[in-house]
C-alpha cells in the first residue's frame, strides 16, 4: 500500500522535475494549502513521540519480550510511526513538486511572452 | 393500697420530672451558637479556597498552565495549550502549535538514559537548571528537538519543538527547544 502512493507521488514529482508538468498558480493555490495543513498535522503528531519510547511491562523475560515486540509496532518498519513518516515524506515530496509545477508555468508563460513579443516587433 | 399505688405515681413521676430538668439543665449549660451573618459564612475558609491556596503555581498535572499566553507565543506556539497523549505510550502532554510545534509532558520511572538513539538521532548531554539533561535532534523525516531532564522525584520531563510550515526559515528547533526547557523546569523541577 505504502509503495503505490510513494509510487504516485514520485512519477508525478518526477514530470515536474523534468518540466513536463506546469500549473497556474492561482490553480494550485488550494491544493497548496491543503498540502500544507497535512504537512502540518503531521508535523504535530511527530512531535508527540517526544520523551523516551520504552514500555515498562515487569522485569522477567515475559515482560521484557512482550514490551519489545510493542515497541516494535509503534516504531518499527511496519509500524505507525514509520506509516506516518512515510506520508511526511511523501507530502513533503508532493508539495514540492507542486511548486516547481507552478515555476514551470511561469516560465513557459514568460518565454511565450518573450516569443510572441519578439514576432510582434 | 390506694394511697401506696398513688405515692409509687407520684414517685414515678417525680424521677421522671427530675431527668426532664436535668436533662434541661445540661442542655442550658452550653452557649447556644450565635447565628451566622452572611459575611461570616463568606470568611469561613472552605476546602476549595484551602487547596487553592496550596496548590502550587505550576504543576506536572496542568501542563497547559506551565506556560502563559504571550510566552507560549513568543516561541512560535499558539496562545492557548491543547491536552493530548503522546502517540508513542499514551503519556499525557500539552502542545502549542502555531508556527512551531511545543510540546510538554512527562513519564513515571524513565531517565535520560533511556533516551532512544540510531541513524538520524544526536543526542548531546547537557544539564538545565542544575538537573541532568539531553538534548536530542532527531531529523528523519523532519527536524525535531527535544530536552529531555532527569527531574528529582525519578520522572523524566520533556519537551520538544518542531517547526511548522508557517515558521520555516524563521525558527531553529533546537534553540526553541532550550527556551522551552529553561522556561518550564525551573517551574516543575521539585515535582
Amino acid at each position: 500500500m505504502y509503495e503505490a502512493i510513494g509510487g504516485a507521488v514520485a512519477a508525478f514529482s518526477n514530470a515536474a522535475m523534468a518540466g513536463q508538468v506546469s500549473i497556474q498558480a492561482d490553480a494550485a493555490a488550494e491544493a497548496l494549502d491543503k498540502i500544507g495543513k497535512v504537512k502540518d498535522q503531521l508535523t504535530d503528531l511527530l512531535t508527540t513521540k517526544s520523551g523516551t519510547a520504552h514500555v515498562q511491562l515487569g522485569a522477567n523475560p515475559v515482560g521484557q519480550a512482550i514490551a519489545k515486540k510493542s515497541m516494535g509496532r509503534f516504531d518499527g518498519e511496519d509500524s505507525f510511526v514509520a506509516a506516518l513518516t512515510l506520508l511526511q515524506e511523501q507530502t513533503q515530496k508532493a508539495e514540492t513538486a507542486l511548486k516547481q509545477s507552478i515555476a514551470n508555468y511561469v516560465d513557459t508563460d514568460d518565454l511565450h511572452a518573450a516569443q510572441y513579443n519578439r514576432t510582434h516587433q | 393500697m390506694v394511697s401506696l399505688r398513688k405515692r409509687s405515681v407520684v414517685a414515678v413521676l417525680g424521677f421522671a420530672m427530675l431527668t426532664v430538668l436535668a436533662a434541661c439543665d445540661s442542655a442550658t449549660a452550653g452557649q447556644p451558637l450565635p447565628k451566622k451573618t452572611s459575611s461570616q459564612a463568606s470568611e469561613e475558609p472552605t476546602d476549595e479556597s484551602t487547596s487553592e491556596t496550596t496548590e502550587p503555581d505550576y504543576s506536572l498535572a496542568r501542563l497547559c498552565e506551565l506556560m502563559s499566553p504571550d510566552e507560549a507565543q513568543e516561541l512560535g506556539g499558539s496562545a492557548e495549550g491543547e491536552k493530548g497523549n503522546s502517540i508513542s505510550d499514551g503519556h499525557a502532554i500539552c502542545q502549542w502549535a502555531d508556527k512551531t510545534s511545543l510540546v510538554v509532558g512527562f513519564q513515571e520511572g524513565m531517565t535520560t538514559a533511556n533516551a532512544k538513539t540510531g541513524p538520524g538521532i544526536t543526542n548531546t548531554p547537557t544539564t538545565v537548571d542544575g538537573l541532568t539533561a539531553v538534548q536530542q535532534l532527531s531529523t528523519d523525516p523532519i527536524a525535531i528537538c527535544q530536552v529531555m531532564v532527569d527531574l528529582p522525584s525519578g520522572r523524566l520531563f520533556s519537551v520538544a519543538a518542531s517547526v511548522r510550515s508557517a515558521g520555516e526559515g524563521k525558527y531553529d528547533p533546537c534553540q526553541v527547544a532550550s527556551q522551552l526547557a529553561n522556561l518550564t523546569v525551573p517551574r516543575v523541577k521539585d515535582q
